[in-house]
């Protein structure tokens, strides 16, 4: 190992920093053991990283303070000696050679980069903390949804829909409060089904929701649904009975139209 | 490695001659690696305590190992005692992370978590010492490279990138911040020791 190429790969910097890798370690340790040089720059290197270390987070609070642009105070000047320094101040500049205009010409472009680049982080910061105020507000309200959700429903609004002739339909007054409803349906007489697939479809014929239970007694079969699955519209229940084969037989079309109510449900009025 | 260098050859000699009874080149090797133990140890993590109780140990480790002839290969002395300082250091800490246990023995072997005085006005000085450098910096850049290489493990390839600076440049600062921490420091410490 010689000096150059020790100083060039900072070795000395990354071993006291502990960013060599096991075998290199070694080796460096191997050679700077008996390296006056080495030693000299890792000795400086370590006091150096301990100090970094030992300053008080304060001090490096009142470091990062200071990375703010500072204000600078110009002196006030009266008007004649003030005219005379910048008259000074051309002629000196008038004077000077284009290396300094050029040098001073590249920082003011690197430090207007700097300003765009930060002015870019500064609106990804606004937009991620927009964000997020979304996020929690949204979350708050999903929370006190939960909340409710869990909360015991003391009364279940029952619905027994009996088969009708033809299109009548049934109208179901249900709450306006997001709650539980029970709907039961008449089971096929005399019963033939022991599993039942029950459908909700839109009026236009598109499934909203499908599941499949088994009787609730003799002579019923009851889903229970959250009232947000049916806001207030026109419906269609269809119940079907499962075969022993597997096959689907229909055995009644419920036509309901949902109305909301701010007092208790009553009965499906026909 | 390609043909012995110099410091193997004479590694090699300093060796043969403790092998052979020289009590003046037992000397001379705890002369040639002391300083070099101490930076081993320190940066293994050592304190100030440790770091003298294992730069003792090491040598007498390392001398009785010599006179026994149980250094295989004399040429690698060096790789050997950098080895074995930094094999007690990692054992060091291995039994000190293992404590503390109920045994009054062992009990005694604890040392006290916080700093000593001396560790407290160490530190003290190299804080200031420190503040001083980077106030002489003069660049807030400079500073701040300082401040990523030192405290964080980030790459030194990123922060060039984000500083916009060569390797060179880099070496450069860093560099310049330990010649003046370095003089800073050995001032304060003779001025304390007169």
């Amino acid at each position: 190992m010689d000096q150059e190429q020790i100083h060039e790969s900072d070795l000395a910097e990354r071993y006291v920093t502990g960013r060599l890798m096991i075998e290199e370690q070694a080796d460096f340790e191997a050679h700077f053991i008996d390296c006056p040089q080495c030693l000299d720059r890792l000795e400086a290197a370590q006091a150096l990283r301990r100090g970094m270390s030992a300053l008080p987070a304060r001090v490096q609070e009142e470091r990062a303070a200071q990375e703010a642009p500072a204000k600078v105070h110009v002196p006030r000047l009266s008007r004649a000696p003030a005219f005379a320094i910048a008259a000074s101040i051309i002629l000196v500049l008038a004077l000077a050679d284009g290396t300094a205009f050029r040098d001073a010409q590249r920082a003011k472009d690197a430090l207007e980069a700097e300003r765009v680049a930060a002015a870019g982080l500064h609106q990804q910061l606004d937009q991620a903390q927009a964000a997020l105020r979304q996020e929690q507000a949204s979350r708050s309200g999903l929370e006190k949804e939960l909340s409710q959700s869990r909360q015991p429903q003391l009364q279940v609004p029952v619905f027994a829909l009996i088969a009708m002739r033809g299109d009548e339909s049934e109208t179901l007054q249900v709450p306006s409060a997001p709650q539980w409803i029970l709907i039961s349906f008449e089971r096929e007489s005399p019963p033939r089904f022991d599993r039942y697939q029950i459908a909700l479809l839109s009026s236009t014929g598109k499934k909203l929701w499908e599941g499949e239970t088994k009787p609730t007694s003799r002579d019923t079969v009851a889903v229970g649904l959250h009232s947000s699955l049916v806001p207030p519209g026109t419906y269609v229940f269809q119940v079907q009975g499962i075969g022993k084969s597997g096959t689907p037989s229909l055995v009644a079309r419920h036509r309901v139209h949902v109305v909301t109510t701010q007092d208790s449900p009553s009965s499906p009025r026909r | 490695m390609g043909p012995p260098s110099a410091t193997a050859r004479e590694g090699a000699s300093l060796a043969e001659r403790i092998r052979a009874g020289d009590a003046a080149a037992e000397k001379d090797l705890v002369e040639r690696y002391s300083r070099g133990v101490r930076v081993i140890l320190r940066n293994a993590g050592a304190d100030r305590f440790a770091e003298d109780d294992l730069h003792q140990e090491t040598f007498r480790i390392a001398l009785e190992k010599i006179r026994k002839g149980d250094l295989r290969e004399p040429s690698l002395l060096n790789r050997f005692i950098a080895g074995l300082a930094r094999n007690l250091a990692t054992d060091h800490f291995r039994r000190k992370a293992r404590l503390p246990s109920e045994d009054p023995e062992t009990l005694e072997d604890i040392q006290s978590p916080h700093p000593s005085a001396l560790d407290r006005l160490v530190d003290f000085e190299e804080a200031h010492c420190v503040r001083q450098v980077l106030e002489e910096l003069g660049t807030k850049r400079d500073r701040d490279l300082l401040r990523r290489f030192y405290l964080s493990s980030e790459d030194k390839e990123q922060i060039c990138a984000d500083f916009r600076l060569s390797s060179l440049q880099f070496n450069r600062v860093l560099f310049r911040a330990q010649e003046r921490y370095r003089e800073l420091y050995e001032r304060r410490r003779r001025r304390r020791d007169n």
